[in-house]
């Protein structure tokens, strides 16, 4: 599957993949940003406030999740380009692709009362799909940035905390223009998507389909299996964000989000256990092929 | 442009234009293909621009995409866009002042059992033929609920929309236009 040459810029920009990953963010951006411009010119405390709660949320979580790696440091570029990707592909993208499919959906099944389950099934098909294109974009961009499951589960974990940032800001600002307390609406925004909800929500979601790209492009393993594993993390995620959504056991927010949101942390968990070990173990093979020997 | 720590490694050209295509593809399907089939499968698009009247007892100014979805006799219209529901009901009698309005809708959110719902003040405003009118909007975790009610002092208006979350950011304004181009007639739903 691989062959071992350096990357230039001139190769990285001759790259197909290198400027449909351009063409996506921009697009996304030229699709997102007036949105948030004009709900920033309705109202620039709520505008700012959210930017600085999410932005400062966004840059906690990128701090603490790049002190987690273990095996090498990867690169902050690549880091860089799968939040922009969640932040901008996604939510730009997510502006034309949500309204199709929920109308695909509502115009061919009957969902009365419970509309709450088209919008929970628009939701987890939409964003999924278009956060795992980002991290399958991203292994193919020139450099194979992906090597490992574990890889590909971290920057996964970088498109959904993109998007979640993004998204939840303009969240924010939105609520806030019908609110007499901008400041209160703001921070009710951030308490629901940031605090009650952040740790089982995007991030999460899109590290376990980023992890079956991982697993797609580093496995030995034959084809089928690869393909399985990836449409498999795939529909798994999609799964957990259409229960996450889904009007059931609802009631009190905390306790649902609890009770639908921990299995999703803890099979994550699993994941990244399993890729780490068999992340270890690849280097341990390859330091024993270099050496000859086995690795102290 | 890859960590500096490992060793530099290119898929094979080949496999990297199937991959393009492949996401490419992907992309295209969610973004220009669904839409088009939505646009095609969510009932009548209504001219945008021109009044729609409701039972002879008021009018309003679809915004450009909403769709008819339903018209259930003298109860309700419902219109539709993305996801989102708008249910506009028949002017009736009514003298309740708007703050009055806007609690009774408040209420029924505060006390739904299916979700909690993160209410913002009620904000008045004023519809372009000079009536006044206040809207409530609310938050679960994954949708919105925007309450609008128009009242001449005689006769009141409401338009209650729903959707997802997702498109609220991109329909508010939309919402918010289509309030503001009620005009309250004096027939009666029949």
């Amino acid at each position: 599957m691989t062959t071992t040459s350096a990357t230039t810029p001139r190769e990285a920009l001759r790259s197909p993949m290198t400027w449909l990953v351009v063409a996506v963010i921009g697009v996304g951006a030229y699709l997102f940003v007036p949105f948030f411009v004009s709900a920033l010119q309705l109202n620039p405390v709520a505008g700012i406030l959210s930017v600085a709660i999410w932005g400062g949320y966004a840059l906690l979580l990128w701090w603490i999740l790049a002190r987690m790696q273990r095996f090498g440091r990867r690169s902050w570029v690549t880091t860089a380009i799968a939040f922009a990707w969640g932040a901008l592909g996604v939510t730009g993208l997510a502006t034309k692709a949500s309204p199709g499919f929920s109308d695909v959906l509502t115009s061919t099944f009957t969902f009365g009362q419970d509309s709450e389950w088209a919008s929970a099934l628009t939701a987890g098909v939409v964003e999924e799909t278009l956060k795992w294109a980002g991290v399958l974009a991203i292994a193919f961009l020139p450099g194979l940035r992906i090597r490992s499951t574990l890889d590909g589960l971290y920057y996964g974990l970088f498109v959904g905390l993109g998007f979640e940032a993004a998204e939840s800001a303009l969240y924010s600002v939105s609520s806030a223009a019908y609110a007499d307390s901008v400041v209160w609406a703001v921070i009710a925004t951030f308490v629901l998507r940031g605090v009650i909800s952040g740790l089982w929500s995007h991030p999460t979601y899109s590290a376990i389909t980023g992890a079956g790209v991982g697993y797609f492009v580093s496995s030995p393993a034959s084809l089928a299996r690869r393909i399985g594993i990836l449409l498999g993390a795939l529909g798994l995620a999609i799964a957990s964000h259409i229960l996450f959504d889904a009007p059931v056991l609802e009631g009190n927010a905390i306790v649902a989000t609890v009770v639908k949101g921990v299995p999703v942390l803890v099979l994550l968990l699993i994941i990244l256990r399993v890729s780490r070990k068999t992340r270890a173990a690849q280097i341990e093979a390859e330091t024993e092929s270099a050496t000859g020997g086995p690795s102290v | 442009m890859a960590s500096t720590d490992t060793p530099v490694l290119n898929a094979r050209p080949r496999a990297v234009w199937a991959a393009t295509i492949a996401v490419a593809a992907i992309l295209l399907a969610f973004t220009v293909l669904l839409p088009m089939l939505g646009n095609n499968s969510s009932g009548p698009k209504l001219e945008a621009g021109a009044p729609f009247n409701v039972q002879d007892t008021m009018t309003f100014v679809p915004a450009d995409g909403w769709a008819l979805t339903s018209e259930d006799g003298s109860l309700f219209t419902i219109f539709s866009k993305g996801g989102a529901s708008l249910i506009v009901l028949p002017a009736v009698d009514s003298t309740d002042t708007l703050e009055a309005s806007a609690q009774t809708a408040i209420d029924g959110l505060a006390a739904d059992p299916a979700t909690t719902w993160v209410l913002g003040d009620p904000q008045e405003f004023t519809t372009d033929a000079g009536v006044p009118g206040i809207v409530v909007v609310g938050h679960s975790e994954n949708d919105f609920s925007a309450f609008y009610v128009i009242s001449n002092g005689t006769r009141s208006v409401t338009l209650d929309a729903t959707g997802p979350d997702s498109t609220f950011s991109t329909i508010s304004g939309e919402l918010d236009q289509m309030a503001a181009s009620v005009v309250i007639l004096e027939g009666t739903a029949s």
